[in-house]
């Protein structure tokens, strides 16, 4: 028995997905060649699983902004928010971001997975109550687990099964923080936001929506599910990233409550970890407005995720419950789904990997971006009809070995 | 349902859930230790947990989770909570 025993099983499913050559995970990108090109083991592929959505880390503005500030700036702040790492430009982001959302202010995070640990630990406290959908980011689990407050979680994307819980919290609901995604990361499904929202405020308790894969792809502006769904101004906090539709790294918290100020001085994700990069903060400035104006990026997004949705489905594979950027298949074991992801690259094409324990589910993650050509969308469409073929070959063998076995 | 249950009814249905969950069979008493003894993955225990709440028609906090190290641990903390 040492330190290291506990993380003997994790190693040995490490070990087995590396066992035939390039393991998926943490899979290195030798050169990047553009959002939608990289060269992996030694060849160039289509990067299908990257949440570039809207394509922006490669946008010449957003690089030429990037480097204006790091001439002007330098490469870090080496400090906290709240001593030496302010600068204009974090001001002037979080401005820009409340006015996107039409609320009065936000708070940027280093990371978006701080925005979620800062925000909804310390929203949270000892006398209070979160309650999340069992499907969330580990960014809100871990929120749940450094938060003083008792943590519940409900049934995925269940309204009826909120609604049991916070009524069987009686008065106490009032102190309830309900957090949900607009977009959930491994199926691609929506949250029934209206519904989940009409719960929530049944019972008086406040609702906080983490738009991390919404941003950019739903609502007119890019804002996400809620304002895709006319629901920005009852929603009590939305969180997001950077890193996925943005192009760059880091998080923000928006909120219509002005006491969302109050939070800054008391979030430890915030406080005490150096502020985001000033060429990082000039590219998200820039990649904000583009996101906002450049309608026509979420129009080539979804007019490639629903083609690439429809194909697969129609290939007779397992596709999530409905169209969206991330489209993942259910596969039935891991070696298939280890398999298929191999097939994948060997065509010349990436998707994410995903088998437990990362998440209770065998999948090939796939996240379409609008930087996608039809062409490239042909190309990962047709390697996902050999992944098809072989899965369909793999059951008739075993089909024919159960009816050759001896009974 | 939960009036009438005392902590055995209770550990004994607890057992019921938790055999099916686990990797490799192994006999399953009130004072085996899920996660030293039979290694009942993080996973696991979330299904277990929503099993429990369907059953029992409760809401089980995740932090109470800490404090749970045998069978029998587990069928006093959902005991508590039945109302």
């Amino acid at each position: 028995m040492s330190l290291f025993t506990k993380f003997e099983a994790l190693a040995a499913v490490g070990a087995e997905l590396a066992q035939h050559g390039t393991s998926p995970v943490g899979v290195p990108m030798r050169r990047v060649l553009s959002p939608t090109r990289a060269e992996v083991d030694g060849r160039e592929v289509i990067l299908a699983g990257t949440n570039n959505y809207l394509g922006m880390t490669m946008d010449p503005d957003c690089i030429a902004a990037g480097h204006r500030a790091l001439d002007n700036e330098g490469t870090g702040t080496t400090g906290s928010r709240m001593a030496n790492g302010t600068y204009d430009s974090h001001l002037a982001l979080e401005r820009e971001i409340a006015d996107l959302y039409g609320m009065p202010q936000a708070i940027v995070f280093t990371t978006g997975y701080q925005a979620n640990l800062g925000t909804i630990a310390t929203l949270a406290g000892p006398d209070d109550i979160l309650i999340i959908d069992a499907d969330s980011h580990a960014s809100i689990y871990d929120a749940a687990k450094l938060s003083a407050a008792r943590v519940f979680r409900f049934r995925h994307n269940d309204a009826e099964n909120l609604d049991k819980r916070l009524g069987r919290l009686g008065d106490e609901a009032q102190q309830c923080l309900v957090v949900v995604e607009g977009i959930y990361s491994m199926l691609g499904d929506q949250a029934p936001l209206a519904d989940i929202l009409a719960v929530t405020k049944k019972y008086g308790a406040s609702l906080l929506v983490d738009e991390a894969h919404s941003l950019g792809v739903l609502g007119h502006r890019g804002c996400g599910l809620a304002e895709e769904l006319g629901l920005l101004d009852q929603v009590d906090f939305i969180t997001g990233t950077f890193s996925k539709s943005v192009g760059t790294v880091g998080g923000f918290c928006v909120s219509p409550h002005a006491q969302l100020a109050w939070l800054r001085n008391a979030m430890r994700a915030y406080i005490f970890t150096a502020s985001a990069s000033p060429a990082n903060i000039a590219s998200s400035r820039v990649a904000l407005r583009k996101l906002r104006d450049e309608t026509e990026r979420r129009d080539r997004l979804w007019a490639n995720a629903r083609r690439l949705y429809t194909a697969l489905g129609e290939l007779g594979l397992n596709v999530g419950p409905q169209a969206s950027p991330i489209v993942a298949v259910m596969m039935e074991s891991r070696e298939d789904t280890l398999n298929s992801w191999r097939t994948l690259l060997d065509n010349g094409v990436y998707v994410n990997l995903v088998v437990p324990p990362a998440a209770n589910l065998n999948l090939l993650r796939c996240s379409v971006s609008a930087a996608h050509t039809p062409e490239d969308i042909d190309q990962i469409i047709k390697a996902y009809g050999v992944v098809a073929e072989n899965l369909q070959a793999g059951q008739e063998i075993g089909a024919a070995d159960q009816a050759c076995a001896p009974g | 349902m939960g009036e009438s249950m005392d902590q055995a009814q209770i550990e004994t249905q607890l057992i019921e859930f938790i055999e099916p969950l686990l990797e490799k069979p192994a006999p399953i008493a009130p004072e085996t230790d899920l996660v030293h003894e039979v290694g009942l993955p993080s996973l696991k225990v979330m299904e277990l947990i929503v099993q429990i709440e369907d059953t029992y028609d409760i809401s089980y906090p995740l932090n109470q989770l800490q404090d749970v190290r045998t069978v029998r641990d587990l069928a006093s903390s959902v005991q508590q909570l039945i109302p």
